[in-house]
């Protein structure tokens, strides 16, 4: 009973970081969206680097949240989160 | 104990028997296999970052002329849309690997499906985008057009094939064969999803965001 309630709170804790990762991912793409089209930004002479910097974040949100790189050195992360029962 | 996939399998006499009738094969402890499939995917994703980065590598140094970086005249919002499409698809895998984690097949049939249409939805957009593209540029009329049909072609090859992988794990989904405790399939496609959300995280950039349209390219 108690494991089958942690498990559901586990559950739902992990459903809701998948939104929230979507949403940080989300607002990246709509600050790389008006930083590559708009037309005269005056704070960046070139987008290269900062659009290049937002694409490395987002990329490293991904790896880390939804593939999960770590489990690769620290399988016991699985255990502790409730991923293998 | 803690247990990493590059550590030497004989650290683990307890689990390891050594058999002989079967050729000096080793049985591997199902944990101890999880490990080695996982590195054996990474290993696979990094050999195909490789292939992608060499690509970009190309856009970036063909792409450019006297004035700086190019890019060919496209719809900036077909663009982010079928990105957000490839997002919201990735966050649905993430969600079918946490429902089978937890045994909860009704998500789990439910996110991959959407998945699947979402990933077929990016193709559709990506076909549409060639198609409006053409109407422009060729794929030999000038560098840019070049570069875009070969990033978006290698590309949504890859998105093939990662709709093929997940359409294979429905279909064993929906006949029983994955559970909380074996799900290795689930994981590795998701995987592979993944990584092709995390190439076009930097393809979108190269190809939509940076640089301008040269006016030999530009109608």
């Amino acid at each position: 009973m108690e494991h089958e309630t942690h498990s559901r709170k586990g559950k739902a804790a992990e459903y809701l970081q998948g939104i929230i990762v979507l949403v940080v991912l989300g607002v990246f793409t709509a600050i790389e969206y008006v930083i590559g089209t708009a037309d005269d930004i005056p704070l960046f002479s070139s987008t290269l680097i900062p659009l290049t910097l937002i694409a490395v974040v987002k990329a490293g949100v991904i790896i880390n949240y939804y593939m999960h790189i770590s489990h690769m050195w620290n399988p016991e992360d699985e255990v502790d989160e409730g991923h293998a029962e | 104990m803690s247990t990493t996939a590059l550590e030497p399998i004989a650290h683990h006499s307890t689990v390891i028997e050594h058999d002989g009738h079967h050729g000096g094969l080793i049985p591997i402890a199902p944990e101890r296999q999880l490990q080695f499939n996982r590195l054996g995917m990474w290993l696979f994703i990094i050999s195909e970052t490789f292939l992608f980065a060499g690509i970009l590598i190309m856009r970036i140094v063909l792409g450019r002329n006297e004035d700086g970086f190019t890019r060919p005249e496209l719809s900036q919002s077909l663009g982010l849309l079928i990105t957000s499409i490839l997002l919201v698809s990735s966050f649905f895998v993430n969600r079918a690997e946490v429902a089978i984690k937890h045994n909860d097949r009704f998500q789990f049939n439910l996110s991959t499906f959407l998945a699947i249409l979402l990933g077929l939805i990016f193709v559709g957009g990506v076909v549409y985008e060639w198609d409006e593209a053409l109407n422009h540029f060729k794929p030999d009329g000038h560098i840019e057009g070049g570069l875009f049909f070969f990033m978006t072609g290698v590309h949504a090859l890859h998105v093939i094939t990662g709709v093929l992988f997940l359409l294979i794990v429905f279909f064993n989904g929906i006949r029983g064969h994955y559970s909380s405790k074996s799900h290795w399939g689930v994981e590795s496609a998701a995987l592979y999803w993944h990584f092709v959300d995390v190439v076009w995280v930097f393809f979108y950039v190269a190809l939509y965001l940076i640089g301008t349209v040269p006016e030999t390219v530009a109608h």
